[in-house]
């Protein structure tokens, strides 16, 4: 069972859908996770200052409560939680002074055991590419995806490490397995303008026009990403389009859900996964 | 005519190094950060050259800079540098000097509706102390 850490981000857009198609999703593929009992925002940035303590806070205490817990790793779905927790993580593991520090003022003893994991990780090392691949009955055959990562999954790639940060290929892998058409465009690493869209608003609208102009080009009929920040950046740059102009842009969930048979066919398959392992403790009790 | 300018004083030197734990002599001026750097048009001093600047020790010239608030930390630059030397962090450095210093920027942020809570966090993170 793995721990579940919503993020303030996801569950504030809860109609989105993303939360609840990718927990069917794993749930219909075996994989179960319950959110944690206690957890607040990571913070939403990584804090760079090597001298301050006070950002790892938030985050060590979720990573803390998985163990807690005894849950199996932590799973998340928003980009920017992964990045932070998962950088915070590798800070708690190789920094005694943020060991120490953060274990006094939370006195607690956290070294950084907690597996970090986000959805398309899990697909990939639990569920397995061919496994997933069983499970689509609905192959996507005529979309064209592009795949689109930005910054938060990638860098820095020591501490991530969850793909290689110069060409990913884990969401393309996906993309096959559903049957549907990897598209190759030169921007699925580049930034979408993050954040700028607070601040200079053109900088940013500028930045994601240049990526999804692109991964038109290159045919795509659709584009996929993780990240709520990219997808509200890369949708609201086309804002003043035509309507059949637009390039949809979606969670990655939504294509799976789809070639999986929608999201009724996902939750009877997630309810029967839960009877068997019901019965199965049962029995062997 | 030549005006000596004003260089950073020690103790502002050591403030940096704590924060960003970085020899940031080590950069060889190659300008692979800045050829990376997909927000480099938009910045009044490209990366590599706020890193030759704080190598000059000219830090009145980078805070009072507009890249220190264009850079969005998207890394790419860090991730490239043969030397490691993490211009992003570098630029965080200086940010969070003068934040410790001012408590806020004068870049006032908007935030528009519907934004995800994630930017709206990232920006008073950013912004504000
Ligand atoms: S990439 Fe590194 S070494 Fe090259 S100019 Fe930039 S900071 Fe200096
Ligand atoms: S982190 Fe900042 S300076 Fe570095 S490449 Fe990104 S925007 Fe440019």
């Amino acid at each position: 069972m793995l721990g579940y850490y919503p993020g303030c981000t996801v569950r504030a857009q809860k109609e989105d859908g993303f939360e609840q198609e990718s927990l069917a999703i794993l749930a219909a593929l075996g994989i179960k996770a319950q959110e944690l009992e206690e957890w607040e925002c990571c913070g939403a940035v990584y804090p760079m200052a090597q001298d301050e303590y006070v950002g790892l806070l938030a985050s060590v205490r979720a990573l803390n409560q998985t163990e807690k817990e005894e849950k199996d790793g932590l799973l998340t779905l928003c980009s920017a939680c992964y990045h932070v927790l998962k950088r915070v993580n590798v800070r708690m593991k190789n920094d005694e002074e943020a060991q120490k520090r953060v274990g006094n003022y939370l006195e607690m003893d956290y070294k950084g055991q907690t597996e970090v994991y986000h959805l398309m990780e899990v697909l990939r090392d639990m569920v397995g590419m061919n496994s997933l691949k069983e499970a689509v009955t609905e192959p996507l055959k005529n979309e064209k995806i592009a795949s689109y990562y930005g910054c938060l999954f990638l860098r820095p790639q020591k501490e991530i490490n969850l793909v290689d940060g110069e060409n990913p290929q884990l969401m393309e892998d996906i993309v096959r397995a559903l049957g549907a058409e990897p598209v190759t465009y030169p921007y699925s690493t580049d930034c979408c303008g993050s954040y700028h869209t607070c601040q200079e608003e053109g900088v940013s609208r500028q930045m994601s026009l240049k990526l999804v102009e692109s991964a038109r080009r290159a045919g795509a009929t659709q584009m996929i990403t993780a990240c709520p920040l990219c997808k509200y950046n890369l949708e609201k740059c086309q804002e003043s389009m035509e309507k059949e102009e637009k390039l949809p842009i979606h969670y990655m969930t939504v294509p799976i859900v789809k070639a999986m048979g929608g999201m009724k066919t996902l939750e009877r398959k997630g309810e029967a996964h839960a009877y068997s392992a019901e019965n199965s403790s049962q029995s062997s009790a | 005519m030549r005006i000596p300018q004003k260089t950073a004083a020690s103790h502002q030197r050591e403030e940096l190094a704590d924060i960003i734990r970085k020899d940031v002599r080590d950069c060889y001026q190659c300008m692979k950060c800045s050829s990376g750097c997909p927000f480099a048009e938009e910045m009044d001093y490209m990366p590599h050259q706020m890193m030759w600047l704080t190598n000059l020790g000219l830090y009145e010239k980078i805070l009072n800079s507009k890249s220190l608030w264009i850079c969005a930390s998207c890394l790419a630059c860090s991730s490239r540098c043969p030397r490691d030397i993490e211009p992003a962090k570098v630029m965080e450095g200086f940010r969070a000097m003068i934040l410790r210093e001012r408590g806020r920027t004068n870049v006032s942020p908007v935030i528009p509706k519907g934004v995800p809570r994630q930017a709206v966090i990232a920006n008073m993170r950013k912004f504000r102390r």
